[in-house]
């Protein structure tokens, strides 16, 4: 018999007094790592070189950069208790503080220079906070996604 | 201690959760009224005051084909694609909690309904009376709800969602939990969409594992 087709009968012995029964029952094993993670996506006819943080396969990207030299766009999801004014990024000593595009729409927006030292310094570690959140990569694929961004959207164009 | 139940985050204007609708369906199909689902409202994009610009329109929908190739589902961009369209998530998620008041598993059922409308069959799910109309489908008083709808406590309420999916640190949505084991401990099915047999293998693996030790 197959797991699937054994549901009814455990459905029908009570998972709860079952499961409330079992002291070393352990919680389940997740799908996913439960954590966001880097990613990039080349520059196409339509769009310029992307990098994103966000959970595959879910709504509300946490970060988003997008090459538009020589300036970076900046999105963020916008939180529902208490929407900042600036975005602030800090990746080790560098940091920056954005204001807010005027154009609001589903997300937050708002510029840096490409050459903002920002962009080095977590291209360098991998490490980025926004606002108080921090968004590092944990992966080696991810850290090299960040690389390949800064790769596509340099500090100087020639 | 809690019975062990498990808890869905999850927004009306969720295109992923949308996604994961059916799998919803599925586990409560499986497992009826022994593993009760506990619904708790993200806060996607509550409170959005300017319509959105017709790159941000198109970059959603294009977003939505994603969601399309992995679940096969429909898509239909007329309510984004109205004049004036909010992209609020709030309204949807009030009346979902406005629902769940009354009945909660009947909340689960709605929220896919509400679902279906705007991504499937492309309603604005932003409007009252269509959230009012959706929940009339269900039985639900429709004067009595339009009533409760701008209520004060209602809204407090569902920021009150919104603040438990913070504090519980959900940044994406669906997230799917489950527990409370004899420790108290609580464990994450997935975050994000993923498709309904390995959900429910998941599910099926906890609950062998307990089968297991008895």
């Amino acid at each position: 018999m197959t797991a699937a087709r054994r549901l009814p009968l455990l459905a029908a012995l009570s998972l709860s007094a079952l499961l409330a029964a079992c002291a070393t029952t352990p919680p389940p094993k997740p799908l996913s790592q439960g954590r966001g993670a880097w990613s990039f996506a080349p520059a196409n006819r339509s769009e310029s070189a992307k990098l994103a943080y966000g959970i595959p396969n879910s709504d509300d990207v946490g970060l988003m950069l997008l090459c538009a030299q020589p300036r970076v766009k900046i999105w963020m999801s916008q939180p529902a208790a208490a929407p900042p004014k600036k975005i602030a990024l800090r990746s080790g000593k560098a940091h920056g503080v954005y204001p807010l595009a005027p154009e609001g729409e589903a997300l937050l927006q708002a510029t840096m220079p490409a050459a903002d030292p920002v962009l080095d310094a977590f291209a360098a570690s991998g490490e980025l906070i926004a606002d108080q959140t921090r968004l590092d990569a944990r992966a080696a694929n991810e850290r090299a996604a960040i690389r390949a961004f800064r790769g596509a959207c340099p500090a100087k164009t020639r | 201690m809690a019975e062990p139940h498990l808890i869905y985050f999850a927004d009306p204007m969720c295109s992923w959760c949308y996604g994961f609708s059916p799998v919803i369906a599925e586990i409560r199909r499986a497992y009826g009224r022994a593993l009760p689902i506990k619904l708790i409202l993200g806060g996607l994009r509550p409170g959005t005051t300017e319509p959105m610009s017709q790159k941000a329109r198109d970059e959603l929908a294009g977003h939505w084909t994603h969601v399309q190739e992995a679940t096969g589902l429909p898509f239909n961009r007329a309510a984004i694609d109205g004049e004036g369209f909010l992209y609020d998530t709030d309204p949807g998620a009030r009346a979902v909690v406005r629902v769940r008041r009354e009945d909660p598993e009947l909340a689960l059922t709605y929220l896919g309904r509400l679902q279906a409308a705007f991504y499937g069959e492309g309603l604005d799910i932003t409007r009252p009376e269509i959230l009012a109309d959706l929940a009339a489908e269900f039985g639900i008083d429709r004067e009595a709800f339009l009533a409760d709808l701008d209520s004060r406590d209602l809204k407090q309420e569902t920021w009150g969602d919104y603040g438990t999916s913070q504090r519980a640190g959900v940044t994406g949505f669906p997230t799917l939990v489950a527990g409370p084991n004899q420790d108290g401990a609580y464990g994450v099915v997935t975050r994000g969409f993923a498709p309904g047999d390995q959900v429910l293998a998941v599910l099926n693996q906890w609950i062998e594992g307990a089968v297991a030790q008895h």
